[in-house]
């Protein structure tokens, strides 16, 4: 199955209405998009608003691909499900964004082997294509949790804030 | 006088991305009595059994929100006194960190992973009082007041600061 979610907040009509017509095209079934706030309705996939936080598991355990705007909310969802992911940037000069975060975001994480990244919204069915296509690489390094040095310097600040010294 | 006290988290995010970040901080909690407030009750699953306090969604364009997510905050500080209070962004955990800083608590502001090439606004906001504020690439580093120490994406791909 493939989950397309381009969060819950804004619209991204240019995302949706893309992989809908490819939905269309290929006449690719189970596929389940979360649309948000956008105003474009699929006609060929299976879509909803919002998900509930339950649903949304149910639904991504499910998933072998999710096609996305470059949130780390899907981002981080594919990669601790091992799962491929095609991110579309969300653009602030066609006011899909306050601003062009989402194109830093995508670049950075372009070098992922699970992470493709679609250059427009034209580049879309090419990323599913191959994202489809090429088997995935796991993270041996990946674990479900951050950083060992992030996580050790949360717990000596956590420490340290109830320390002798400290008033209250 | 001085004293020593058990250490006491609050631990912030918005919902989203920002709330995953929160989670994968986790295993640093561990042992410590910890109290998570976010946007969704659904959320409370998450971190079950661990207290959960719901707060209003509110971001930069939605003042109201944002007045009624500062009474929301104030309240649940007065009533859990965090001597920590820990954020993965966004507006929420600034404002948290302000609020908590009138109380005595220690804030700590993680900016979020999506910003690659420039702290986000509350990130930007957090970096002028957090009592410490960590952004997740070396390169957004270089300030005095912005620190790089890992990312929640345990890999060798973001592994050493250069």
């Amino acid at each position: 199955m493939i989950f397309i979610t381009v969060g819950t907040q804004l619209p991204f009509d240019r995302l949706i209405k893309s992989v809908d017509q490819w939905t269309g095209y290929t006449r690719a079934r189970n596929v389940i998009a979360q649309i948000g706030e956008g105003s474009y309705l699929p006609n060929h996939m299976k879509s909803q608003r919002t998900f509930s936080p339950m649903e949304y598991q149910r639904i991504v355990a499910d998933a072998d691909l999710m096609v996305s705007h470059a949130g780390m909310g899907g981002i981080l969802t594919a990669l601790e499900l091992g799962i491929p992911i095609v991110v579309l940037a969300r653009r602030a000069d066609l006011e899909e964004h306050r601003n062009d975060h989402q194109l830093a975001t995508a670049r950075m994480f372009s070098d992922f082997p699970q992470i493709y990244v679609a250059a427009d919204e034209t580049d879309l069915p090419a990323k599913i294509a191959l994202a489809q296509r090429k088997p995935v690489e796991k993270f041996n390094d990946f674990a479900q949790s951050a950083s060992p040095e992030l996580l050790s310097a949360v717990r000596d600040f956590v420490k340290q804030s109830a320390a002798i010294g400290n008033y209250q | 006088m001085f004293r020593t006290k058990q250490p006491k988290i609050l631990a912030v995010a918005s919902g989203g991305g920002h709330w995953l970040q929160l989670l994968r901080l986790r295993p640093a909690f561990g042992g410590i009595e910890c109290i998570y407030a976010s946007v969704n009750q659904d959320q409370s699953r998450d971190v079950d059994p661990d207290k959960f306090y719901l707060i209003p969604e509110a971001n930069r364009d939605t003042k109201i929100m944002l007045l009624l997510l500062c009474l929301k905050l104030t309240f649940i500080i007065l009533k859990v006194r965090p001597t920590a209070i820990v954020s993965a962004g966004a507006a929420p955990g600034y404002l948290a960190i302000r609020i908590g800083q009138l109380v005595g608590a220690k804030g700590l502001f993680i900016d979020s992973i999506a910003n690659a090439e420039k702290l986000s606004l509350s990130g930007e906001l957090a970096s002028h009082h957090a009592d410490l504020m960590l952004t997740q690439w070396p390169a957004l580093s270089r300030t005095r007041h912005v620190k790089y120490r890992g990312s929640v994406i345990h890999t060798t791909k973001f592994g050493d600061p250069t």
